[in-house]
């Protein structure tokens, strides 16, 4: 039939084309293949292997992303003749439909985001990075330069498959105005007996929350509250308690893969989130976190713990009614004698960049990939606040190129770069085994039952801990004892260990 | 205008408000997104809150389309819904006229028809991918075209049967009677009553076809991305800045489906209001 | 005669069964039934067939494990809480939809409007913009802070009133269904609308002329003469209902807690989003069977219930 041809033929022609191009491409490349210059550094003129005519389907996740990657359009056709189109979906359909592509061997993207915790669910479908970088002779440079928990977040079993592209964190942030009024001093020193500061402890947290909440510490006669985070159910409630239940000596789980998340430390965890629903807005367990950031860049709560992109956005006019009057602070933590031990953690808002092993382009999609992870380039995702990207090379955080941003506060800068370099030094890793997203959404729910009320909190936590044994025995107890036991050993090398002793005190 | 006893009028007076409150609470939550989309973002929440804002800025709208691409995503949405409305019209029509007329799989055909619509989009889905994939229809109009059929052809045939039902066919028998024949008279007596009819159940085929966003996830990539992907995506950002931008999309997402129906006005509200029976 | 519908205006001997008239009817209805089994069929079984499976992510493979999805599902307290919150947000929001629906479609009917054409596209607003856009709206008017609703509220009552519209237990789930019925309330209107006119105008001149009062012409002319409509929309409403995913997905998360997650949101949950395929499958299937069943009990009982007169 006659429409069924035509088709057939364009698609043939296609084929056809596809086949020279790729023809053409390796013969180009084969020289490179042969014989790699060892040393070569990015950008070296006639040395960089050209694709032109290659486009990357990249799926770059959310719109903002999106903006990052293009800004590097430009230079990516220049130095490899690389065009690049972008393919967003939202985040929660994402494992899923990547997943169903993977199953089959194919992948529609060249290029892909990945988050830290997915990881080892698609380790076995992504393309190792190290024989890639010998091949073309290109220092990823994902040494040291990595912040420490970010290190983690690399590599499965020993193969490097992914390079950081975006390094959210919790901070601490707090209101200038509640915690350098005079009158706010005076009147907690009298209450409680020792300076206002932001907080050491989740105790002194909970204390100033209460202090400030429904008062009047802006001196305007208005009554506004001590605290604002976000407990949504997902990965909201679930990252604010980790921080907290990982600073009382918390970890997902001990040698035997039993699960620690009704232990006293959880306990604890919820019970300091619990004490402090008086002190924040109702609505915190289930507005969406746009709306409970408003409320602390309204000026109408003298703390929050939020995505580090928080501590930007209060300093922008546009989004603002507070500039100038924030601090940021390291996340509470917990003291245990002469120690304080505290463990941000980073919100799960991580992603990587990876090259699928199906991908139609792997070559030019690896390159892309180094291209972005270099010094240069991310420093520079992380500079344009529309692409929403944190830093996460310790060189990106010594540029002297965030005072340029706010000249006037430059005290305030450099507050937050010490306190983005310092969540990664102390907190703790998402948690990185297979069915990890299975783990995290049954917690999560869980704890925001019972912050609602609608379960004891000990009854829920230990429902957590039934549904993570169940998650364990449907994946394999065996071998998922044997992936924790990997990434226990990485949490060990950051100085994480589960720390009964801190959640008795 | 009927006149009629004092309570009579009074009655229908207090209709009239009903139907003016109706439309006020209709519209004044879009008039909100509208609002927002023009804001400035630290105005999203202001206690009070402001509908229309004192600094206005279209910057959401500007970065939708330099930024965001918004355009393409316009396009393809374009051509999927008019396309699938358009196919799923054509496929509907006749068989909800057997099942009417000729009583084609029984009495139960019809529930049989639309309960296959129960199921939650991801079931049907993955199969839906594999076969797509097979047949290389990932991120093809035809292919979005053809699977948005999945849920707008059990919908359309049900209404088309359900309006079908009510109208009386031995109009059409008498056409036979008079010489036609039955396609000849399907045309002439039938279709132009019943068009107003088919143009309603078009113009919901095309609502659900242009927001639909379960299929287009999963069956379109960048080539076919349509509008509401955008919007969803701006708004489930994590750390959600992106509001003003979000609702600058359904802003964007609105005005060509509300362009079609102040198109389609005359025969749809006069068609439906007034019946070319009447 | 088994029919779906009796509509008054058919006559008992314009239908014949002539045997060579067969043939056309089907011939009528098969390039949907066609393109119906290729695209849903296929799906439908390859579901089915999924749903006596599990899916190891691990290794890749299927393992055939019978019925036990099926009874997993079955015995699950949150599936069963999910499908509580269904029916707590479902019920109220049917029965406002077709009272709001059936009022306002009726008075635009009967009444005459100026500028009738532009009140019934604004009526038609909601309806065009997606679930999740809805819900982002209302969002922002529920704030409590913040939000419109609260500060009118506020107004009205002369002191801050700040309901809680999401994060209440109580009241969450009739927030979700605020506005579910404010998006589709115009579906309803539009498609009885569209019932209403097949109403030929001669018999409402019968009915005044035989003196019937309005309600009567109401009770015993137009629900009768409408029991096809209403029963087609009242079908149609009752499955989309239950397949509510997107509105309090964004309106809630599911929250507080899990009150407002419906069962198509658990499903998805613990079904799809960690690629427990299988799982997934079967409690889709027990949904559909489940609605089905309902929707076939309901189309029973609408058409065999007499012509009034």
């Amino acid at each position: 039939m006659d429409s069924h041809s035509a088709p057939k033929i364009r698609r043939t022609r296609r084929e056809f084309l596809r086949t020279v191009g790729l023809g053409l491409g390796a013969t180009a490349l084969a020289p490179y293949a042969i014989d790699p210059s060892p040393a070569a550094a990015q950008g070296t003129g006639g040395k960089a292997p050209r694709f032109d005519g290659v486009t990357l389907q990249v799926s770059a996740v959310e719109a903002n992303y999106m903006i990052g990657f293009k800004l590097f359009e430009g230079e990516l056709q220049q130095q490899y003749g690389i065009k690049m189109v972008y393919d967003t979906v939202p985040v929660d359909q994402l494992y899923q439909r990547d997943m169903l592509e993977f199953s089959g061997g194919t992948a529609s993207h060249d290029l892909i985001l990945v988050q830290p915790g997915w990881l080892a669910d698609y380790s076995r479908h992504l393309e190792p990075l190290e024989p890639m970088a010998r091949k073309y002779g290109v220092n990823l440079g994902l040494g040291d330069d990595v912040l420490p928990a970010f290190r983690t977040y690399m590599s499965w079993d020993n193969v490097l498959l992914a390079a950081p592209f975006d390094a959210d964190q919790l901070q601490f942030l707090y209101n200038k105005v509640a915690f350098d009024r005079a009158e706010n001093r005076s009147a907690f020193r009298a209450k409680y007996n020792y300076d206002l500061k932001p907080p050491e402890t989740w105790d002194q947290y909970r204390e100033m929350a209460e202090f400030f909440s429904a008062t009047d510490w802006v001196g305007d006669g208005k009554k506004r509250f001590g605290a604002v985070e976000s407990w949504r159910r997902g990965i909201w409630c679930y990252s604010w308690w980790l921080c907290r239940f990982a600073s009382y000596g918390g970890v997902y789980f001990d040698e035997n893969m039993r699960p620690l998340v009704n232990t006293p430390a959880a306990r604890k965890a919820l019970d300091n989130m619990m004490a402090m629903r008086k002190s924040t807005p109702p609505a915190i367990a289930t507005a969406p976190n746009p709306e409970m950031r408003a409320i602390f860049a309204n000026g109408d709560a003298a703390m929050t713990i939020n995505f580090s992109s928080l501590a930007r956005v209060v300093m922008t006019p546009a989004a603002s009614k507070i500039v100038g009057q924030v601090g940021v602070a390291p996340v509470p933590g917990v003291r245990h004698g002469s120690e304080l031990y505290r463990r941000s953690s980073f919100g799960g808002g991580g992603w990587l960049l990876a090259v699928p092993r199906y991908a139609k382009n792997r070559d030019a999609a690896f390159l892309a990939l180094a291209y972005l992870s270099q010094p240069g380039p991310s420093l520079s995702l992380a500079l344009d606040f529309r692409t929403t990207v944190d830093p996460w090379r310790r060189s990106a955080l010594q540029s002297p190129k965030w005072y340029e941003i706010w000249p006037d506060y430059k005290d305030y800068v450099r507050q937050l770069l010490a306190v983005t370099e310092e969540t990664p030094r102390t907190g703790i890793p998402d948690l990185q085994i297979p069915g990890s997203e299975q783990y995290r959404s049954a917690l999560a729910t869980e704890i925001n039952v019972a912050l609602v009320g609608d379960k004891q909190p000990q009854q829920a936590l230990d429902d957590a801990a039934k549904a993570w044994d169940g998650i364990t025995d449907r994946f394999g107890r065996d071998q998922q004892n044997a992936f924790w036991s990997k990434q226990n050993d990485a949490l060990k090398k950051l100085g994480i260990v589960y720390r009964p002793e801190l959640a008795g005190s | 205008m009927r006149a009629g006893t004092p309570w009579r009028r009074a009655g229908r007076g207090l209709v009239r408000l009903f139907v003016y409150l109706a439309v006020l609470v209709s519209v004044f939550p879009i008039l909100w997104v509208l609002s927002t989309s023009l804001k400035l973002p630290r105005d999203y929440y202001t206690s009070p809150p402001i509908l229309v804002p004192t600094e206005v800025t279209t910057s959401h709208y500007a970065g939708l389309f330099a930024d965001y691409g918004a355009g393409q995503y316009y396009r393809n949405t374009l051509v999927i819904a008019i396309g699938n409305t358009l196919l799923v019209l054509l496929v509907a029509a006749p068989a909800a006229y057997g099942v009417a007329r000729y009583r084609v799989g029984g009495r139960y055909f019809p529930v049989m028809v639309l309960g296959q619509r129960l199921l939650p989009p991801v079931v049907v889905l993955i199969p839906l991918f594999l076969l797509f994939r097979q047949a290389h229809l990932i991120d093809t109009f035809p292919g979005l075209i053809l699977a948005y059929s999945v849920f707008n052809l059990p919908l359309a045939i049900w209404m088309l049967i359900g309006f079908f039902e009510e109208f009386p066919w031995e109009l059409q028998d008498q056409a036979m009677v008079d010489g036609c024949s039955e396609l000849g008279a399907l045309a002439r007596v039938v279709l132009p009553v019943l068009a107003p009819a088919m143009v309603a159940a078009g113009f919901f085929l095309f609502v659900y076809a242009w927001n639909e966003l379960m299929y287009a996830i999963v069956l379109s990539r960048s080539e076919t991305k349509p509008i509401m992907i955008l919007f969803i995506n701006l708004l489930r950002s994590p750390t959600g800045e992106f509001f003003g931008e979000a609702a600058g999309a359904v802003v964007l997402g609105v005005i060509p489906a509300y362009a079609l129906t102040l198109l389609f006005q005359r025969y749809l509200i006069r068609g439906l209001v007034s019946g070319a029976i009447k | 005669m088994g029919s779906v519908g009796t509509g008054v205006s058919r006559v008992r001997g314009s239908r014949p069964l002539r045997p060579w008239r067969l043939p056309r009817g089907t011939l009528f209805a098969l390039p949907a039934v066609l393109v119906g089994l290729a695209l849903t069929l296929y799906p439908l079984l390859y579901s089915l067939w999924v749903s006596f499976q599990e899916y190891n992510m691990m290794t890749g493979t299927w393992r055939l494990v019978g019925l036990a999805n099926y009874t997993e599902a079955l015995h699950d307290p949150a599936l069963w809480r999910s499908v509580r919150n269904t029916l707590q947000i479902t019920t109220p929001s049917l029965v406002l939809e077709l009272l709001f629906g059936l009022a306002l479609a009726l008075a635009l009917d009967r009444l005459r409007f100026r500028g009738r054409p532009i009140l019934v596209s604004l009526l038609v607003a909601p309806m065009m913009i997606p679930g999740a856009a809805a819900a982002m709206a209302f969002a922002l008017l529920y704030a409590e802070q913040y939000g419109p609703i609260n500060a009118w509220l506020s107004l009205l009552a002369g002191r801050r009133v700040e309901i809680e519209w999401l994060s209440s237990i109580a009241i969450a789930p009739y927030s979700v269904v605020i506005v579910e019925v404010w998006q589709k309330t115009s579906f309803v209107m539009l498609f009885l609308l569209a019932g209403l006119s097949l109403i030929p105008e001669e018999m409402y001149d019968a009915a005044k002329v035989d003196g019937a009062s309005g309600w009567q012409t109401f009770r015993y002319l137009m629900l009768p003469l409408l029991r096809t409509t209403l029963m087609a929309v009242i079908v149609v409403r009752l499955i989309d209902l239950f397949k509510m995913f997107d509105l309090p997905y964004v309106l809630t998360g599911g929250g507080p807690g899990v009150a407002t997650e419906p069962v198509s949101m658990y499903i998805v949950r613990v079904g799809f989003q960690f690629f427990r395929i299988g799982a997934g499958a079967a409690q889709s299937f027990l949904l559909f069977l489940g609605v089905g069943a309902l929707a076939l009990v309901l189309v029973r009982m609408l058409s065999t219930r007499g012509v009034a007169r």
